[in-house]
Order: structure tokens, then sequence, then C-alpha cells
């Protein structure tokens, strides 16, 4: 049994500034657990927590049915993959594969038929003599990932370890590490700030935010069933659409947009103050989706060509919805007092820059959350879409 | 153009053959100087020898007590070496990567013993060590020496160590690699440029040091080959080609020690200055 359980863990550094609030998570044994969440939300720090590199300042960490938190890195039988993969540099592949075995004193013959065993599984048969400097980006990972997996322990810790290699290689690698999960089902907890890798490795994916857990669920429930606009917003590409709305008489107005909603989903949002979000993706072109959803006119003001669909980006006379994942955009979104908005259109719509673009809104796909907690506006009993 | 560049190299080029020559002069005179008979060295000290003699090379090597002293030497700065390595490692690890608190403190602690002028320190560790028993014995200079070597070589490494990134420390760690099997297995080799620098330039200064061995050793059969060979000095004479002789004998193991590790000597120096 290697389950991790993060009960009250809260990090206060020396500076004051707190990186982790009150965080409670629970990994299964054998679940690939991804951390995602922007630079600086702590994601990092809770998995040097869960390795012992960091103590919190508060918090039990538990591994199996052992309490962990006191103990040294070395006794809590973790593997880590850094993000710099952290090879020593004097050392061959096959060295490197083999420290952590030659430290916890196993039997030569055993070293090496594991340290063989996990060249085989990752393709480094043939480089096992070479140092790492003559090896490329995507070797240098493999051998990080060889060092983890020829411990065989109670969980592996990942720390970005995608994140040095360029797109391509990151695609083929984040396949690889698919493939590996499948022949070791080993408890794993992955950071990352690339949603896509989230998403597409995580059996649960868990959302951070200044410290603050946000949501921590299957990648399907996380994109369907947000628990706020952080994570709505963060979560998808490209990102949701938010904007502030109020709903009154069973028309949502955010500004200039004036959308009717059908009744029961009026009806759990008439007369509040919401913020409203829409994917782009149910944002469609209007040529070509369903006549009875209610449309909306847009001017296009860029147009991202990306081969099979575009993507198309407009403002809108509202106000940005708040609370949401911003990136690097936010002083922008503010500065101009217009919501900026995309819809994800077929590569056939023909759209241009300052060409009036007529949008129909998939209204059973739009989402609503508080204006004030920015959490989502759930329907009793229907946990889905409100 | 051409021209100006092709005149500009060669007066480079001359430049260094110059200061090529001021640096290689003194092992010269010390050479051709030995060969000489003290005699022809009053009637011509500069000049090439006319009749060669390894006379004062056999009387240094075989008539007196330069091997003694030359391993006085080699004794002692094996160990203040030694000590004072072992020392600052341990040190300089405690202080990178510890990541115990005061560790800062302690560095600039450090630092400031750096700048205390050795001659301070003469007259309180003199007292010391008679009161030790242990003047007159080469351990008094081994100890002495090690503490002066230790706050520059603490700063070494600990410089050094900076440059090596923390997640290979860590990454032993969480391999379940303690503290010291981190610093021989991971640190210490990857610095072993560092560490060969660091041992060469103590090892001269060592080898070299004269005023502290003075004091401290007083029998000659404890001297250390530096303070020796002011034996050679009399009140109103000086044996020049012989002095000169010990002099060559006395720098030809750091000589061999720096040629053979030359390449690991310059990284050393070198060490950190880019990515």
């Amino acid at each position: 049994m290697s389950e991790i359980s993060i009960v009250g863990v809260r990090k206060q550094f020396s500076n004051g500034s707190n990186a982790l609030d009150d965080v409670n998570l629970r990994i299964e044994d054998g679940q690939f657990a991804v951390l995602v969440g922007p630079s600086g939300c702590g994601k990092t720090t809770l998995l040097r927590i869960i390795a012992g590199l960091e103590k919190p300042t508060s918090g039990v960490v538990k591994i199996g049915d052992q309490d962990v938190t006191q103990l040294s890195p070395g006794d809590r039988d973790v593997a880590m993959v850094f993000q710099n993969y952290a090879l020593y540099p004097h050392m061959t592949v096959a060295e490197n594969i083999r420290f952590g075995l030659e430290v916890r004193k196993l039997p030569r013959d055993e070293i090496t038929r594991r340290t063989l065993e996990a060249a085989k599984m990752l393709g480094l048969s043939d480089y096992l003599d070479r140092k790492p400097k003559q090896l490329s980006g995507g070797q240098r990972q493999r051998v990080a990932m060889g060092r983890a997996i020829v411990r065989r322990p109670l969980a592996f810790l990942m720390d970005e370890p995608l994140s040095n290699l360029d797109a391509q290689l990151r695609v083929s690698m984040r396949a690889e590490l698919a493939r590996l999960r499948t022949q070791m089902p080993t408890t794993t907890v992955y950071v990352t700030h690339d949603q896509v890798e989230a998403m597409t490795l995580g059996d649960q994916v868990a959302v951070l935010r200044d410290g603050v857990l946000q949501q921590n669920a299957s990648p399907e429930e996380l994109f369907e069933r947000p628990a706020n606009v952080f994570v709505a917003t963060f979560i998808g590409s490209p990102s949701m659409n938010v904007v502030q709305a109020t709903v009154r008489g069973g028309q949502v107005r955010a500004g200039e947009l004036s959308i009717q909603l059908p009744p029961v989903i009026a009806a759990r949002v008439e007369g509040r103050e919401v913020i409203m979000g829409i994917r782009p993706g149910d944002l469609l072109d209007a040529r070509q989706a369903d006549p009875a959803l209610p449309r909306i006119e847009v001017t296009c003001d860029v147009v991202e060509y990306l081969g099979t669909e575009a993507n198309v980006l407009f403002s809108l006379d509202a106000r940005q919805g708040e609370g949401g994942f911003s990136g690097e955009d936010e002083d922008s979104e503010h500065s101009t007092g217009r919501a900026r908005l995309t819809a994800r259109v077929g590569r056939a719509s023909g759209i241009r820059p300052g060409d009036r673009v007529p949008l129909a809104v998939d209204v059973e796909r739009l989402y609503f959350f508080d204006a004030q907690t920015h959490l989502t506006i759930r329907s009793p009993g229907r946990p889905a879409l409100v | 153009m051409r021209r100006q560049v092709k005149i500009g190299g060669v007066l480079r080029q001359a430049l260094m053959l110059v200061i090529c020559a001021i640096s290689l002069y003194p092992i010269w005179f010390a050479i051709q100087t030995a060969l000489k008979t003290s005699r022809a060295y009053t009637l011509n000290p500069t000049g090439f020898p006319a009749h060669p003699t390894l006379q004062n090379i056999t009387n240094v090597l075989f008539h007196l007590p330069v091997p003694r002293w030359a391993l006085n030497s080699a004794l002692v700065t094996l160990g203040s070496v030694g000590i004072s390595t072992i020392f600052a490692l341990l040190a300089g690890y405690a202080i990178v990567f510890g990541g115990v608190r005061g560790m800062g403190f302690l560095l600039r602690v450090n630092i400031g013993l750096m700048v205390v002028p050795p001659v301070t320190l003469l007259v309180p560790m003199f007292v010391l060590m008679v009161n030790l028993g242990l003047i007159n014995t080469l351990p008094s200079v081994i100890i002495f020496y090690s503490g002066l070597m230790v706050p520059f070589s603490v700063f070494f490494f600990v410089n050094f160590f900076r440059q090596i990134p923390g997640e290979l420390i860590e990454a032993a760690t969480v391999d379940g690699s303690g503290q010291l099997t981190t610093l021989r297995r991971v640190v210490l080799p990857m610095s072993f440029a560092a560490t060969f620098t660091l041992v060469i330039v103590n090892a001269i200064w060592a080898w070299t040091e004269l005023l502290i061995a003075l004091v401290f050793l007083q029998n000659e059969g404890r001297l250390t080959l530096m303070a020796g060979l002011t034996q050679f000095q009399g009140r109103y004479t000086i044996d020049q080609p012989l002095v000169l002789a010990a002099v060559l004998m006395a720098i030809v193991p750091v000589v061999l020690i720096y040629l053979a590790g030359q390449r690991f000597f310059i990284r050393g120096l070198t060490a950190g200055i880019g990515k």
C-alpha cells in the first residue's frame, strides 16, 4: 500500500510568505496524481514536502500507513525526478542509475540486474557507458527516469520532468511516460504548470493557486465541473471566456451582450450578479450552428490559425470576469475596460481581422459563478453544467 | 592596416618573450650558480660556468642534512595540507549544503579570520605549544599551518560548492545517501580540480614557509628545508652555489606536482567564471 495522504499541510517560509495553506490531499495507491497551477502556486513546495526536502510548518504527510512528516528523504522510500534531471555529471549512465541501489547496499548482482532491466525498459542499453554531457535532452530525461525506476520505490515524485525539452520531444516523452505507467503502476505525484500534461497524464489533477488547493478531481471533472472561476479558466486551452453579468427576466446581460437563457438554467441564477463563463469551443460559427441557438455579433480582432481550426479573438463592451487565471495578460485586460474573448471555429470559416462575425452561443454549456465568492453556482441534483 | 596588425603582433610576442626571460632568469641563475664552485662564482657570478661541477649537488644530497629537512618539509606539508583540506571540505559542505541556521555567521567569522596576519599569532601560539609540550616538534608547525590554511580553504570551497546545483545533493539525499557518502561520491569528484588547486596553493605555501618554522623548530634534525637553508649563511659569508643547489632541490617537488596536475590547476583557478 502506498497511498499518499496530505493532511492540513501549511508551509510558511522564513520571510513570512505562505507557500501552502491547509492543503488536504489523498492520492490512492497506484494513482497518477498531477499537481498543477501557475508559477508560485506552491505545487513544487508540496512535492518537496512529500519528498522530505522541505519540512511543513504544520500538518502531516503519510505514505501508506506511516506518518513520514519527520522522516528524512532517504527513509521515505520515494524516488524523485528533478526538473533539470540532477544527473551526476562525473558518473556514467549506468553509475547514475545504480547509485541509489549502491548507497542502499543492495547485493551487487541485484544492482546489475535491475540497472540493465531499467536501461532496457528505457532504451538506454547502448548508452550505459556514456556521461550525461554526451547525451541528448531526451536521453538525459530517460536516465533520470531510470534512476527513479530502478529503485522500485513506494512512490515516484516528478517535478516538471518534461519542461526542459523542446515541444516535439515533450510530446513523445509524454507518451513514453504514459507507456511506463502501464508497465509500473506505482503511485506517482507529478508537478507541472502545463495543463495539457496534467490532463493527459493524470488520473487525478489537483489545481493549486497561491498555496490553496482549488480542486482535486479527474481531468474530465475538472473540465466539465470546475469548482470555481480559477479552475474553469486554468483548465482548457484556450481559456474559458469569463465576463461579469447580471441575470434578469431570464436574460443574462454582460455589457452589450444579452442572451436568453433556457428556463431551467435561468431559474437557478435569476436575479443574481454572476460571472458567466463559456468555453471557446462553445461559441460556434453561426453559419454552421443550430439556428435555434441565440446569436451574438462581434468584430474579430485577431485570428490564430491552428491548422484544423482557428481561434477568433474579439472584445466585448463588458467587464472581464474576476478571479480567473489570466496568465501574464492581467494588466492589459483591466486597462482596456473591455472583456477579451475567444471563439474556436473551423478552419474553413474564412474569418479575417476586422470582419463582423455572427457567433452562436451554446447556452446549455454556459457556466455561472458567484460574483463574490467566484464559486460555481451548481444546481441541486444536477452536478454537471449549471 | 594589415601591416599595423602584423607590427602589433610582433610587438606583443616580443613583450611576452621579455616577460618570459625575466620570469625564467632566477631559475637559470640558480642552475648555473649551482654548477659553479664558490671561487668560480666569486669571479664571475652571472656568467656561464666555465667548468661545470656537480660537487654542490652531491654535497647537498649526501653530505648535508638536506634530505632529512626535505623529509621534515614533506611531513609538515602533507600533514597540514591534509588536515586543512579535510577540515575545509567538511566545513564548506556544511555551510553550503548543511541547511543549518547560523552557517552564514560562521562564514563571516571565517572570512574575518582570513585577514588576521600570522605574525600576530606567533607569540600566543609559541606559548601554547610550550604549554602543550609540542614546541620543537613537527606537530606544532603542522597545527599552526593547518590553522592558517583553514579560513581561506573554507572560503574557497564554499565559493566552489555554491556552483554545484543543489538538486544533485537533494537527488542523492532522496536516493538514501548520507551526508558523508554524498560528499565523497557526488561533491568530491565534481570538486577534483578545485581541491587539487587548493592543495597545490597550500602545499607551496607550507613548503616555502620560513618564519614559523624558524621560531617553532630549533634542533637541526627537525628543521624544515626552508629553515635549514638559512643554516648555510655564516655571519660574514654565504656559500651561494651550495645554497642555490639546495634551492634547486627544494623547488623540484613543487614543480613536479604542478606539472603533473597543471590541467586541473588551471581549471580550478578558472572554475565558475563561465557557464
